[in-house]
């Protein structure tokens, strides 16, 4: 593959994108011509080529990318082309990288299962009936099933992390600051990280060694240089802590057992397993929905129907036309997180509920600091659960938060962390992809790349595919 | 040990959810304004954990960027065209954005 | 019935900072272009967009705090204010709540009176509306996120005339300062006005907030008129509510526009987006080096150093333009009376001359140098009064040196002494009466045949000579 021109793997991905999407779902557009004529102009170029030249890649809905429609999954930003590219997406083109098309996910970020998408859910590669995780849902779905050398998402409360797990891909949430956020809609601006989906971890890192670094356009990017490509390092001596709280009610037993296998193989392969403790573990559900929320009702007042999007016009009036707009344009989680937002931010519960989750936070965070005076790097299941049915937990607001118990700590705490697949579980007539969650101290995005790489050198988890990637590849 | 937020645990009462939608513009049929606000009222009762968690002597953290001081030179950027930027509009109405007739003042 | 009554008002001032960009964005702070077109993502709030605080607008709201005296915060930080509206584009303000960059300061009035700041912060401004054009109101965001300072008083003001003497004071510092061009005209200053009255010595009155007031003037005629009816509905046994109410300029009358019941729950919360700014010492230090002599320390320097009547020290630092005009004209001709009289006369008589095509000080096509020249002319007797006045009127037209003109106008004072004194006597034939009474001592007399030499000699003699040749021949005779 690696002697075929920019246009061939292009071309070959569009061709694998075009006929899985009928059952993946994954994309809500492809933009086909653009990318053959990128790849074309890739193939004529004769200079250097780029950290990551040629390689197709999907853009999930809520990166601006000029031009394109960039709804976010909302019906209230369908045909909304965005007038700039985000920072992460225009780097990774001018790495050389070819986007195909912009990637499914739920409405503004809000689900773990793809279901909130305005557009219909996606499918799971590995079994179409189950959801591929969420909110990067298409993003996934289209790097395990193949179509895509990587994908760009967004992890606000472990949107790249679950559904790498849940599609059996590598998926990286960086320190908060270290990719510029530029572009990228926002839901919850103290959270959001634009994070990368990819089939092996050395993917991952190449990719992000060409959208991270410093942006004079994000205030809050953090100003180091780009991250380097990690050095083969092995795992020998590490220490890694397994927090307790990561193991314990709530965790399907077949994931935890199938983590704790993991743990034992790192540790053949030289790395020291401790069992820590994550104390505030069991609120970090609460504190990063309050606080998420909270930043999602303001973050999404600006769709008023005055400016961009779909209007309804209402009672007639100015305040009723946006009643109404929001009202019909948002989703049925949308209206429920901004209407949580709301209420924790209003006058009289601003200090109960905004600020006592903000305390909260810091001991989450200060969890991690303590663990990591003993620990180099801590690991755990990525997601509580195996790939769950479509439409399973879609009634129950509560039954899909719980999915976010184990991601959420590291979004609270601005971590680094990343999902590297750790074996399979077969339930009915499915293998399914289990998670293994690395979480390292906030900068030390190479040093957590370079573990879940040595991993990937010395295990073969990461190689398996659903069946649906093989056939589509014959 | 004394809960510092004792209106956190207390139930959500219909009035303060019914003003969270009005501080935010949504608006929802009686039927399902009803079912919104139980399930919202359950949701509510789950977060109140948060309340029973002894905070004394911590500081909030509002944000994990550690940044300060970012700001950038008074220098002009070019802006939109106008034609882009009008693009999206719902109702562009020459060289404005459209709305419905209002008089002055927020609100 | 008012001496029954005390009145409090504060005022909360918005102005517009003199930046070259917005506040968080590279687009242009700039009055007057064609609508929507400073405008960018950031601006106008397109999803993905992200702030950047300019760092210009920072230090001029450093620089309006160190000029009102105000102590500046070690550390500060933005946070949202939430309300919609179509003018608002990210459905939230980006404002200061509770860390705002400085706090306290103030004004001290003429009575001696001191008017003090609870605060003054940073915020962005809000696009513009339009209401009277058509069947749907119009949204211009050009303005939205040009950088603000609102200075908020303590309730220390007890009438429409101190309010007002506060306001002219405070823009006279802004201005002086150079933090913002505080042109209410075009909305670069704008002021929302707290009221309530009590009696003295009794409880704080209900506040009423007035809003929509575009001129120092309506700012005094809408606090009269609600005073008065406040007064007026608790002398009746009535109440006052607390309530926002706009000024009608023209019915000359406010009226409710929100009550309290739907007043709002902005949720203010810090913004992510944002990090905290801290001002360090040596920073502030740096931006107080920056700032210019005020104004009255200016008009002290002028009544104490130079001479100058307090009234013309006032007129003269009315605006920081005209004030420097006079200092630049100053180092041409160390003659401060004269150059202040022919700037608060003749010079601000062009002004309202619509012939002259100068409206104000910045329009002057001539330099201070020049106008210095012309003043030494006239002060050395070299030209006349009129025909300076002339000379001043062609230097509008025609930028030349004064000099010049007075050649080519023909207007310089004969000095010739037989030519004098052949207009002298020819206007002395046929007056005994006068040069009797002056010959009595009433030399005031003599005014009476001045004007006649004068216009024998076409204005070209100099009074001063003429009144000195007349007494010469008058005596000699």
């Amino acid at each position: 593959m690696s002697d075929a021109t920019a246009l061939e793997r292009v071309d070959a991905a569009l061709e694998r994108a075009a006929r899985l999407e009928a059952r993946l779902h994954a994309f809500l557009s492809l933009d086909a011509a653009g990318a053959r004529r990128r790849a074309a102009e890739l193939d004529a170029h004769s200079g250097p080529r780029g950290a990551l030249h040629g390689l197709p890649f999907a853009v999930k809905a809520n990166l601006c990318w000029s031009g394109v429609e960039t709804n976010a999954g909302s019906a209230l930003l369908a045909g909304y082309r965005a007038p700039y590219t985000a920072t992460s997406v225009q780097r990774a083109l001018d790495a050389g990288a070819v986007a195909l098309g912009v990637a499914n996910m739920d409405e503004f970020g809000f689900g773990s299962s793809g279901e909130n998408s305005a557009f219909g859910p996606s499918r799971n590669p590995w079994d179409l009936a189950r959801t591929p995780g969420g909110s990067s849902s298409g993003a996934a779905a289209a790097v395990a099933a193949g179509s895509v050398a990587f994908a760009l998402g967004s992890d606000t409360g472990g949107s790249v992390r679950q559904p790498a797990a849940l599609c059996g891909v590598s998926g990286f949430k960086p320190s908060y600051g270290r990719v510029s956020r530029y572009g990228l809609i926002a839901f919850a601006s103290s959270l959001d990280c634009v994070g990368v989906l990819a089939p092996d971890v050395e993917r991952v890192a190449s990719v992000l060694g060409a959208i991270s670094g410093a942006d004079e356009r994000d205030s809050t990017c953090l100003p180091e240089p780009s991250c380097s490509a990690p050095a083969p390092r092995s795992l020998q001596g590490v220490r890694i802590g397994a927090p307790r709280e990561h193991f314990g009610a709530g965790v399907d037993p077949r994931v935890a057992a199938c983590v704790r296998a993991a743990l034992s193989e790192l540790e053949r392969l030289g790395a020291q397993v401790l069992e820590i403790d994550l104390p505030h573990t069991h609120a970090a559900i609460s504190t990063y929905y309050v606080v998420a929320s909270a930043e999602a009702s303001s973050n999404l007042a600006r769709y008023d129907g005055v400016r961009y999007g779909k209007r309804e016009r209402g009672d007639g009036s100015l305040q009723g036309m946006i009643t109404a707009t929001r009202s019909s344009g948002f989703g049925a989680e949308a209206r429920r997180r901004i209407a949580l937002g709301s209420y924790v931010l209003s006058s009289g519960y601003y200090e109960a509920w905004y600020v006592q989750a903000l305390k909260v936070r810091r001991l989450i965070a200060r969890d991690f600091e303590r663990a990591f005076e003993r620990v180099d790097v801590i690991a755990g299941p990525t997601s509580p659960s195996l790939a769950f049915a479509l439409g399973e937990r879609s009634a129950d607001p509560l039954a899909m938060y719980a999915g976010d118990a184990l991601t959420t700590p590291a979004s609270l705490a601005g971590l680094p962390a990343l999902s590297t697949p750790c074996g399979l579980v077969r339930e009915g007539d499915s293998d399914l992809p289990v998670g293994l969650q690395w979480i390292g101290p906030h900068g030390a995005d190479e040093f957590v790349l370079a573990l879940g790489a040595a991993w990937q050198r010395a295990s073969a988890h990461h190689l398996a595919r659903p069946a649906l990637a093989q056939e589509a590849q014959r | 040990m004394d809960s510092p937020t004792p209106s956190a645990s207390a139930a959500p009462d219909a009035a303060a959810v019914e003003r969270a939608l009005r501080l935010a513009r949504l608006a929802a049929t009686p039927l399902e304004g009803q079912r919104f606000a139980a399930e919202f009222e359950r949701v509510l009762a789950s977060f109140s954990e948060l309340a029973r968690i002894d905070v004394r002597g911590v500081e909030p953290l509002a944000t994990p960027s550690a940044r300060c001081d970012v700001l950038r030179e008074d220098v002009l950027r070019p802006s939109l065209e106008r034609e882009q930027l009008l693009a999206n509009a719902p109702q562009p109405l020459d060289g404005f954005f459209g709305v419905p007739k209002t008089i002055g003042g927020e609100s | 019935m008012s001496a029954a009554w005390q009145v409090v008002v504060g005022l909360e001032t918005h102005c517009q900072l003199a930046t070259a960009s917005k506040l968080f964005c590279g687009c242009a702070n700039a009055f007057g272009a064609a609508p929507n077109t400073l405008v960018c993502a950031v601006c106008s709030g397109q999803p993905g967009a992200l702030p950047v605080l300019n760092r210009e607008a920072l230090d001029l709201g450093l620089r309006a705090a160190l000029a009102l005296g105000c102590n500046v915060a070690p550390r500060t930080k933005f946070d949202r204010k939430h309300y919609f509206y179509c003018d608002l584009p990210k459905g939230y303000q980006i404002s200061q709540y509770d860390q705002p960059f400085c706090t306290g300061g103030g004004i001290a009035l003429a009575s001696g009176k001191f008017v003090r700041l609870a605060r003054i912060h940073l915020e962005e401004d809000a696009g513009k509306a339009i209401h009277d054009r058509g069947a749907h109101s119009l949204v211009d965001l050009n303005r939205a996120g040009v950088p603000l300072i609102e200075a908020v008083t303590e309730p220390d003001l007890s009438s429409a005339a101190e309010a007002h003497e506060y306001l002219t004071a405070l823009k006279e510092i802004l201005q002086f300062a150079g933090v913002s061009e505080c042109d209410m005209e075009k909305g670069s200053l704008r002021c929302d006005v707290n009221v309530s009255v009590q009696r003295p010595g009794g409880a704080r009155g209900t506040k009423v907030e007035l809003k929509n007031l575009n001129s120092f003037a309506n700012v005094a005629a809408a606090l009269e008129h609600e005073v008065a009816r406040q007064i007026q509905s608790l002398e009746s046994g009535g109440e006052v509510r607390q309530e926002t109410r706009l000024f009608d300029a023209e019915a000359g009358v406010t009226r409710t526009m929100r009550t309290k019941e739907d007043a709002h729950d902005y949720r203010y919360f810090p913004d992510p987006d944002l990090p905290l700014f801290t001002l360090d010492e040596a920073h502030v230090a740096r931006v107080r080096s920056y700032l210019p002599e005020l104004p009255a320390a200016r008009r002290a320097r002028y009544v104490k150093a130079l001479g100058l009547s307090a009234y013309d020290a006032g007129v003269l630092t009315a605006s920081r333009a005209t004030s420097d005009y006079f200092e630049a004209a100053l180092r041409h001709n160390d003659a401060p009376k004269e150059l202040a009289n022919w700037l608060t006369n003749e010079v601000a008589a062009l002004f309202s001359d619509a012939a002259s095509g100068v409206r104000s000080i910045d329009e002057l096509p001539f330099k201070p140098f020049d106008f210095a020249e012309l003043v030494e002319l006239a002060r050395t007797g070299r030209v006349t009064r009129s025909g300076a006045r002339t000379i001043l009127r062609a230097m509008c037209a025609q930028p030349r040196a004064p000099r010049e003109l007075m050649r080519e106008l023909g207007l310089e004072t004969v000095a010739d002494s037989g030519q004098l004194e052949r207009w002298c006597r020819e206007a002395l034939l046929g007056r005994e009466k006068i040069v009797a009474d002056v010959r009595r001592g009433e030399e005031k007399a003599l005014g009476a045949l001045i004007g006649p030499v004068l216009k024998l000699s076409g204005g070209k003699a100099d009074p001063k000579a003429v009144r000195e040749k007349l007494l010469e021949l008058i005596r000699a005779s």
